[in-house]
């Protein structure tokens, strides 16, 4: 979650990118109480927590964090286990 | 003009008075070559009404084939109509659905899941948060 302020800026610099957040494992209360600490309730980013790990599983993410970029058409442009590459991402942003 | 019998005959009729009246020959044996050889000629005269013969022969024969191109010509006639209207009738059917798939209603799917938008602590499908653009999800956990 260290990334979580560049994913924050991210969005915040983008505001036709559609940024999802979406949390798994742990618990409900510990998922409001961490996105409430690190400052990122009111960011730009769309935070919701999938208690039943399936979201994960079907999209193949078997480890986190994890990020997927999907183009304006729904393709999906670039995914990579590890911290969100703010850099790349916004790269791909602007060659579209 | 004479034709070529009643010239041997003719020329065998001469040919016999002079041996009868000239040689010893008996007359018959000279009337005997003679005509066969009358006779070996008009095969020749003959000959040339075969060529005559066979175009009228191969008529028949050009007007039957005439015919087996028909029944035969037939058949695939009647394929090509059907096979044509297969082939225009695929690009009509093709066409429409070219702009049915219009790239603009593409949209990134995500699993029908239920979960928690933690800025309303409500349940809500997964699907609903996908917005027009591009879409970063980012795959986080609290711990």
């Amino acid at each position: 979650m260290a990334e979580g302020p560049a994913v924050a800026q991210l969005a915040q610099d983008n505001p036709d990118l559609n940024v999802l957040g979406l949390g798994a494992q742990d618990s409900l209360e510990f998922a409001n109480d961490f996105v409430a600490r690190v400052g990122l309730a009111d960011s730009a980013i769309t935070f919701v927590w999938d208690r039943s790990f399936d979201s994960w599983r079907e999209l193949g993410v078997r480890s986190q964090p994890y990020w997927i970029l999907y183009d304006a058409l729904g393709n999906e442009v670039t995914s990579s286990p590890g911290a969100v590459d703010a850099a790349a991402v916004q790269a791909v942003l602007d060659a579209a | 003009m004479r034709s070529p019998t009643r010239r041997a005959a003719a020329a065998a009729f001469a040919l016999s008075l002079a041996a009868t009246s000239c040689t010893a020959t008996s007359p018959d044996t000279v009337v005997a070559s003679i005509v066969g050889q009358a006779m070996e000629e008009t095969p020749e005269t003959v000959v040339e009404s075969p060529p005559t013969t066979v175009p009228i022969q191969a008529a028949p024969d050009s007007e039957s084939a005439r015919e087996t191109a028909k029944i035969a010509g037939a058949e695939p006639v009647a394929v090509e109509p059907a096979g044509s209207e297969q082939a225009e009738a695929e690009p009509v059917e093709t066409q429409p659905e070219s702009p049915a798939a219009s790239p603009a209603e593409v949209t990134i799917r995500l699993p029908d899941v239920s979960v928690v938008d933690l800025s309303t602590g409500e349940a809500v499908d997964l699907g609903e948060f996908v917005r027009p653009g591009p879409t970063l999800v980012w795959f986080w956990a609290p711990h």
